[in-house]
């Protein structure tokens, strides 16, 4: 298999709602999605590493992001999905991002996706 | 239940939490005392509004803190005792790439441990799992005893008899092997099949904090068996600021083992999570992977950690000499604002009081009002300083003083100098210092026992009976039955009060008692009737002086 497509969708949260997320593959910006969107991005066929990282962060003491390694040995269906899920923290929230992030960004890798 | 116990606790920390910071969000917004009270500045007591600057300035911030520590902790217990239902994972069910995380089960109990940052309310195990998660999922053999699954990595639970073959299968399945430093054979059977049989860059050792380098040493014999000589490697068993890890055991491409400490940056916890210390402690291993790992500043963040605790205090303490100033500004305009005032109400009080009082001056010094009243030397004694203490002469002084200048004084004195023949003696003043909100409760006191009957019932009870009050003449009893007041006095022999000087008397009496609008007012509400009898020492009247209401 020559190429991977990586299918990243955003699932709708309400923590950092009105902010997108970048999307880095080795650091390389490929563009951002904002609550309930989703992108394909083709993936080199060696390792790398996506990255989602919520605009705005360089604002934060504690970062909304996630960073992930993804092997496509690993696909064998030509198409890797990636659900991005912000969970909420109401004591991040609360203290204004202060202490704790306001939220958790988890990433759920799906390597034979249809 | 515990659980239950500790989310109300929580529920109340937050509640109090939320209170404080609305209260001091509040009074950043409404800013300096000026703009909260306006012209109701002046009404202001002096060390109530200090008082209130130190509440809002210093102990506000001081709570939030506290509490905001107290909340971290509550929530780090609540967090920890959120198991999940114990896992039903199959080894078939694990697809894609993975992680392995295995350890002898007794150290879960110290893993399962908060991991003491403020930043992070997670335990080891979870923090752990965040920084290898980069990676891959991670998997880990659970303990059988285990009633729910804990946080952290995810569980399978195996049989006895299959969890050798399951922790081989998995281990030459998963990207990484990461082998927590125990000390039961079950570990040193994983540790002896992990080097045997699977590739050595995929295992990383974890070193727990311990007083010997008794696990270390099994290792290295391990390890030499592996032809790994650990001899020249500097591994730190020392215990750190945070959790329990202490370093890290890895292997290069060229099988060459390399250790890393772990450094927990002293005073960034605030801003700096126990994960991101970890994954800057396994910087060159996650490099293996294309992981980019920068460096903390940690000077940058201990300075800005310092600056966040400082803000509150540093603001504080500005914020309450702002306040202290604004007030004392304040006193003195007061007090400068209303000396005309003071002069004015000064000329126009009544000179007599009452009972041989004499209004003697009132005065601004600094930011004290001083009213002088005057006594005669033969009062000493009913104006002790217990009964000068009394509510009620401080009341029957302070009603003569309007309400306007009253609610724009900040310290009130009243002195009751010592009256000696036209000469004021100060060393027998008695000051007393009353605030605006006392003053605020004499008046209402006064207001409330305004009656005339009670005010000379109580006078009388005060009095030292036989009274001479001029030379021949003693005031033998004093006393008020039902609406009539009756003074009897005794007169020397050979003394007389012819009609015009009782006409004299009465006129004098009527004068004084009505400089006062509410003892007139008094007096023919309650329809007072008052008699003064003049006798001779045998009884013989010689004169009886009749007063009616309606001569007032």
């Amino acid at each position: 298999m020559e190429t991977i497509t990586l299918r990243v969708y955003r699932k709708k949260a309400f923590t950092g709602m009105a902010m997108p997320y970048a999307i880095k593959i080795d650091g390389v910006k490929k563009g951002t999605i904002k609550n309930g969107e989703s992108m394909e991005i083709e993936l080199p066929n060696h390792n790398c590493v996506l990255m989602v990282d919520m605009v705005g962060n360089s604002m934060t003491l504690h970062k909304l992001r996630k960073e992930v390694v993804l092997f496509p040995e690993y696909c064998s269906t030509g198409v890797i999905e990636c659900e991005v899920d912000t969970k909420n923290n109401w004591l991040g929230g609360l203290t204004f991002g202060l202490l704790q992030a306001v939220g958790k960004t988890t990433l759920n890798i799906n390597y034979n996706a249809k | 239940m515990k659980r239950f116990i500790i989310r109300i606790l929580l529920c109340i920390s937050v509640f109090l939490l939320l209170l404080f910071i609305g209260g001091f969000v509040q009074s950043m917004l409404n800013g300096e005392f000026e703009q909260m009270y306006g012209a109701a500045l002046d009404e202001l007591e002096y060390y109530e509004g200090i008082g209130y600057a130190f509440g809002k300035n210093i102990m506000l911030p001081t709570m939030i803190i506290t509490l905001t520590i107290i909340t971290m902790w509550l929530q780090s217990i609540n967090h920890r005792l959120g198991s999940k239902k114990k896992s039903t994972l199959k080894k078939e069910d694990i697809q894609g790439p993975f992680i392995l995380y295995l350890r002898s089960f007794i150290d879960d109990a110290n893993t399962r441990k908060s991991t003491n940052t403020l930043s992070d309310v997670t335990s080891e195990e979870e923090a752990l799992v965040e920084v290898l998660s980069d990676i891959a999922p991670v998997y880990a053999i659970g303990n059988p005893k285990d009633k729910k699954s804990p946080l952290g990595a995810s569980r399978l639970y195996v049989s006895d008899d299959d969890w050798k073959n399951t922790v081989e299968y998995l281990s030459q399945r998963a990207q990484v092997v990461v082998l927590r430093l125990g000390s039961t054979d079950s570990f040193w059977w994983e540790v002896k099949m992990a080097l045997g049989k699977i590739d050595k860059q995929k295992i990383l050792f974890v070193i727990p904090e311990s007083d010997s380098l008794d696990s270390i040493l099994v290792l290295s014999r391990y390890l030499l068996e592996q032809n790994v000589d650990m001899s020249k490697m500097k591994t730190s068993v020392s215990k750190k600021r945070f959790g329990s890890i202490s370093s890290f055991i890895y292997f290069d491409e060229n099988g060459e083992a390399r250790s890393s400490d772990f450094v927990a940056y002293r005073f960034t916890s605030l801003i700096l999570s126990y994960a991101n210390m970890l994954r800057s402690s396994l910087a060159d291993f996650r490099k293996r992977f294309g992981l980019v790992t920068k460096a903390p500043k940690v000077r940058k963040l201990r300075c800005l950690q310092i600056l966040i605790i400082a803000y509150f205090f540093i603001i504080g303490a500005m914020q309450m000499f702002s306040d202290s100033v604004t007030l004392n500004i304040a006193s003195k305009n007061t007090i400068e604002a209303f000396r005309d005032d003071v002069v004015r109400v000064n000329e126009s009080l009544p000179k007599n009081i009452a009972m041989g009082i004499v209004w003697q001056s009132m005065y601004l010094d600094n930011e004290y009002l001083n009213i002088v009243y005057c006594y005669p030397e033969e009062y000493f004694e009913l104006f002790s300083q217990d009964y000068c203490d009394s509510d009620e002469i401080a009341s029957s002084l302070i009603k003569y003083i309007p309400e306007s200048l009253v609610n724009k004084i900040i310290k009130f004195n009243i002195t009751l100098a010592y009256h000696i023949q036209n000469e004021i003696d100060v060393s027998q003043e008695y000051v007393v210092n009353i605030s605006p909100s006392r003053l605020k409760k004499l008046r209402e006191y006064a207001e409330s026992h305004s009656s005339v009957l009670d005010v000379l019932r109580s006078q009388f009870e005060l009095m030292e009976i036989p009274l001479e009050v001029e030379e021949g003449v003693t005031l033998i009893s004093a006393e008020v039955i039902g609406n009539n007041v009756t003074y009897i006095y005794t007169l020397d022999r050979g003394m007389c009060i012819d009609e015009e000087g009782l006409l004299e008397l009465k006129n004098s009496i009527i004068e004084d008692l009505s400089s006062d609008k509410n003892i007139v007012k008094s007096i023919k509400e309650e329809g007072v009737h008052f008699v003064y009898v003049y006798q001779y020492e045998d009884g013989e009247v010689n004169a009886r002086l009749e007063i009616l209401p309606e001569e007032f």
